[in-house]
């Protein structure tokens, strides 16, 4: 009778085995298509990803963030829709033998779709601001030879860099004259925080080898030693800034010893 | 990128384990009260500004604005009202040159003040500096000679100007219809559009005076709390209205279970 009962299409408790194994075989194929097509969308990206970011004129880069927007859409759709269809459509069908097999494999392939998100764009170098930099520092050197006094006529020096408007004296007849840097000049005083990080990448990585060594606290030398790199690129980059840079640096210590810090 | 996150956590828990209870210890108890008032009636504005107080931090709605506050000091005459109606105006469309021209000041002293203005947001790490900022951006509208102030190029739009500003004020006015704007330019970055063009082109309006017609809302976090949902729901609609339109999908749309 029991023999009868195991092997019969007819019972239930068969029925919901079959349905469960099935629920399982069908969540495998869903999540694996829903994985290779986040491959594929990876592939591409890092095949056209840095193509874009070098095309894009835009100081700001707002076309080629225009794409990695889009492109993050995706993914985070796609893990929504998994999300969703886990949670609906798969989880109720499951018992206690494949509850653990389906939670497990949901779980990995999300982890996984996050980690391809994030190598999706690794590498890609969305501006190179060294380069936007010594093109930036070019045209001002070029813009601020011929700068004549508008009272005289006599050719002004103009010594240092100025990334704002500025008075300027002439020397002869002492007229005040107004020297404009120009809107690229402009654009080093937002980016000199992340050129003067780009240049202290050596410290940078120190820092974070003897982070993973021996922990955020006991690597706070190695992090000193990186905030004053950043800060002697500042003063490079911005002179007669150097206050304000040295607040940034104070800050930056700050921080460091208040927050734990993930990176 | 939350693998990794969890993987430096784990290494180092040590050292979170010491900050965590460092941070326990130091707590005054009197804000802990006040934070559990503000859980039980899920006033989460009161949650975040208690939240906020215990750790020396000001909010949009703790703000100060002391008159002999060294950092609210007015720059070259330049107040900080002046500088983030100039900001919002900008959004607009405006150079700098006109508004240095309305406010009645020189470039280079504008150029400055903004430098200034910028530092002393940096270093101001009670955050009062940029909360007074953010209110002020908020009534670029009231501002006293700003106010009028319309961009030379503005962005280019077939939205006749009375219509725009009749939904701009809808905007300012109606809650859900801001949220719902909140949505859509987040389905159109979603779909690979260009948010701020749209906005010109469908409303007339510009990110800046979009956003700027919400400020109230967005410093609200109790607000914020309840219109997720239905901004939410709004990105969905959009989200199916912008693939329709441009014939774009998701990549993954045609897998079943």
């Amino acid at each position: 009778m029991f023999w009868k009962n195991l092997f019969s299409s007819d019972d239930p408790s068969n029925q919901s085995r079959m349905d469960s194994s099935d629920t399982l075989e069908r969540a495998k194929r869903f999540f694996e298509k829903m994985e290779q097509r986040a491959k594929d969308l990876m592939q591409e990206v890092k095949e056209s990803g840095q193509l874009i970011a070098d095309a894009d004129q835009d100081p700001y880069k707002r076309s080629y963030l225009q794409f990695k927007a889009a492109i993050i859409a995706q993914f985070t759709g796609m893990i929504d829709k998994g999300t969703q269809t886990y949670h609906s459509q798969i989880m109720p069908k499951a018992n206690f033998a494949t509850m653990l097999p389906l939670s497990q494999l949901y779980t990995t392939w999300q982890t996984n779709l996050l980690n391809m998100m994030e190598e999706s764009f690794e590498g890609i170098q969305e501006r190179n601001l060294e380069k936007e930099y010594q093109e930036i520092m070019e045209q001002y050197n070029q813009a601020r030879k011929g700068f004549l006094c508008k009272q005289c006529g006599a050719e002004l020096e103009i010594q240092q860099f100025y990334y704002t408007a500025s008075y300027i004296t002439c020397g002869f007849c002492q007229s005040q004259n107004m020297f404009d840097p120009g809107s690229q000049a402009r654009l080093v005083e937002h980016m000199a925080i992340p050129l003067a990080r780009a240049r202290s990448k050596v410290q940078y990585e120190n820092y974070r080898q003897q982070k993973e060594a021996v922990g955020q606290k006991a690597a706070t030398p190695a992090y000193e030693q990186y905030a004053q790199a950043i800060l002697n690129e500042m003063n490079k980059i911005l002179p007669g800034n150097e206050t304000q840079n040295q607040n940034f640096y104070d800050r930056l210590l700050k921080d460091f010893h208040k927050f734990h810090v993930a990176w | 990128m939350f693998k990794k996150l969890l993987k430096n956590l784990t290494e180092n828990i040590t050292d979170v384990a010491k900050d965590m209870m460092s941070e326990k210890m130091n707590m005054p108890s009197g804000d802990h009260t006040s934070q559990m008032e503000g859980y039980g009636q899920a006033d989460m504005q009161k949650i975040f500004d208690e939240g906020a107080a215990s750790k020396g931090v000001k909010t949009p709605n703790t703000a100060t604005e002391d008159p002999n506050d060294p950092l609210l000091q007015p720059v070259h005459g330049i107040s900080i009202y002046d500088y983030a109606a100039g900001a919002a105006k900008i959004g607009e469309g405006c150079t700098d040159d006109e508004i240095c021209a309305t406010l009645g000041v020189e470039r280079p002293l504008w150029d400055e003040a903004k430098t200034i203005w910028n530092n002393r947001m940096r270093d101001d790490q009670t955050f009062n500096v940029i909360n007074v900022y953010s209110k002020y951006f908020g009534k670029a509208k009231e501002h006293e000679k700003l106010s009028g102030l319309k961009a030379a190029k503005a962005p280019e739009t077939t939205v006749p100007e009375g219509k725009a500003a009749e939904t701009l004020t809808r905007l300012e006015t109606d809650k859900h219809y801001f949220f719902e704007i909140q949505g859509a330019m987040e389905a159109a970055y979603a779909t690979g559009m260009d948010g701020a063009q749209w906005l010109v082109d469908e409303l007339g309006l510009t990110v800046s005076q979009v956003n700027n017609a919400g400020v109230k809302y967005m410093n609200d976090f109790s607000i914020m709390a309840e219109m997720m949902d239905f901004q939410e729901q709004k990105k969905k609609e959009y989200s199916e209205r912008f693939s329709k339109e441009n014939g774009t999908s998701g990549v993954a749309d045609d897998i079943e279970f």
